[in-house]
């Protein structure tokens, strides 16, 4: 039997030969199962195709010792090299490096009072004391004065209409603090 | 002996101890190392890049994801090695050319088991021949198909993870080489 596709079909039906030997082709299964020729193409290509796949499987085998062997030298390569780390085992570490580079390095938006400022405000605040502590030590704080000048004006002009005092002494004199 | 090569390793592959790596090694070296035979023609080569492509390996065991087969990943790796290996002889050219690194494939490939009688043996050594003819033929590309799917009977898109290939390449580039293999024992006869 001549099962060479002969030239009138060659065209026509090679490609289904090939669709059907690539295995993936039902309309091509279904045209060689009535088709002889084409089976007949078809089975010589498959046992062709065989034939080399055997051979070169054959061609590429080898003794157990050149595999044990492979095997012992890959072994010995892979234990004097380190594996790489993974990606995100190098840019972690790398991106937290650079976020610390970076607070380190970019200036603050809000400058800082420098400390004279706040040995300053201390120093006003103890002049405001010692201004309050004066205000008190004199009797009456100055800006009360003309409220404790209108009571003790009050208080002088009934006095006054009974014993007479003198306008001298409307101002109280300042405590003193130290017996 | 064939390797249990479709025996799924743990995926989890940056967890793999020295061991672990072992047993890779062994159940895929004899599959790593006739994908380059046949591809590079070179034993020595091969051997070469076999070793090299479980270091690769190794080393970058991190960036294996699972998505694939450890397997297909290797031979991945095997591949783009053959590739470099192929820029790399083509920058050899002069050497080549000048006689210095002389291999002729075909005067390698020998015949497997004898067929039962003198004729058979005759046919299918001359049929087996004509697929080597047409396979040396084919680009790089189109063998590693070819040889992907004929001779490791993988499925199509098992070639395309390998060869970073879409299917439809594939099997466009498994078409034009069944072509030129049928072309060839079509001559042959």
């Amino acid at each position: 039997m001549n099962s060479n596709l002969n030239s009138n079909q060659n065209s026509a039906h090679e490609p289904l030969v090939d669709r059907a030997l690539m295995g993936l082709d039902l309309a091509a299964e279904h045209h060689l199962a009535t088709c002889p020729c084409c089976q007949g193409e078809r089975e010589r290509t498959e046992r062709a195709l065989q034939r080399y796949a055997e051979t070169e499987r054959e061609q590429a085998s080898r003794h157990e010792a050149f595999w044990t062997d492979q095997a012992a030298r890959i072994r010995g390569a892979c234990r004097s090299i380190k594996r790489r780390p993974s990606a995100a085992a190098v840019l972690v570490p790398a991106l937290a490096l650079l976020l610390l580079l970076t607070l380190e390095l970019v200036p603050r938006s809000k400058p800082q009072a420098p400390p004279a400022n706040a040995k300053g405000q201390s120093i006003s605040d103890q002049d405001l004391l010692l201004a309050v502590e004066r205000a008190v030590d004199s009797g009456t704080p100055y800006a009360l004065e003309p409220v404790a000048f209108s009571i003790e004006v009050g208080q002088s002009h009934s006095a006054g209409s009974q014993k007479g005092v003198s306008h001298s002494n409307l101002r109280k004199e300042p405590a003193s603090h130290v017996e | 002996m064939d390797t249990a090569l479709t025996t799924p390793i743990a995926p989890r592959a940056k967890e793999l101890t020295a061991s672990d790596f072992d047993e890779v090694v062994r159940r895929n070296q004899r599959r790593v190392y006739r994908f380059l035979f046949m591809m590079l023609r070179d034993a020595d080569e091969a051997d070469n890049l076999t070793q090299e492509c479980f270091l690769r390996a190794y080393q970058n065991l991190s960036s294996f994801r699972g998505e694939s087969s450890l397997e297909t990943w290797l031979l991945r790796i095997a591949a783009n090695l053959v590739r470099d290996h192929a820029r790399n002889r083509k920058r050899s050219f002069w050497k080549r050319l000048l006689g210095m690194d002389g291999d002729d494939h075909e005067d390698g490939f020998r015949l497997a088991s004898p067929a039962p009688s003198p004729e058979q043996q005759l046919l299918a050594r001359e049929e087996a021949q004509a697929v080597l003819r047409a396979a040396n033929e084919l680009s790089e590309q189109q063998r590693a198909v070819f040889l992907l799917r004929f001779v490791e009977e993988m499925e199509l898109n098992e070639i395309g993870e390998v060869l970073s290939l879409r299917v439809g390449t594939v099997k466009s580039h498994l078409f034009r080489a069944l072509q030129a293999v049928r072309t060839q024992l079509r001559q042959g006869s």
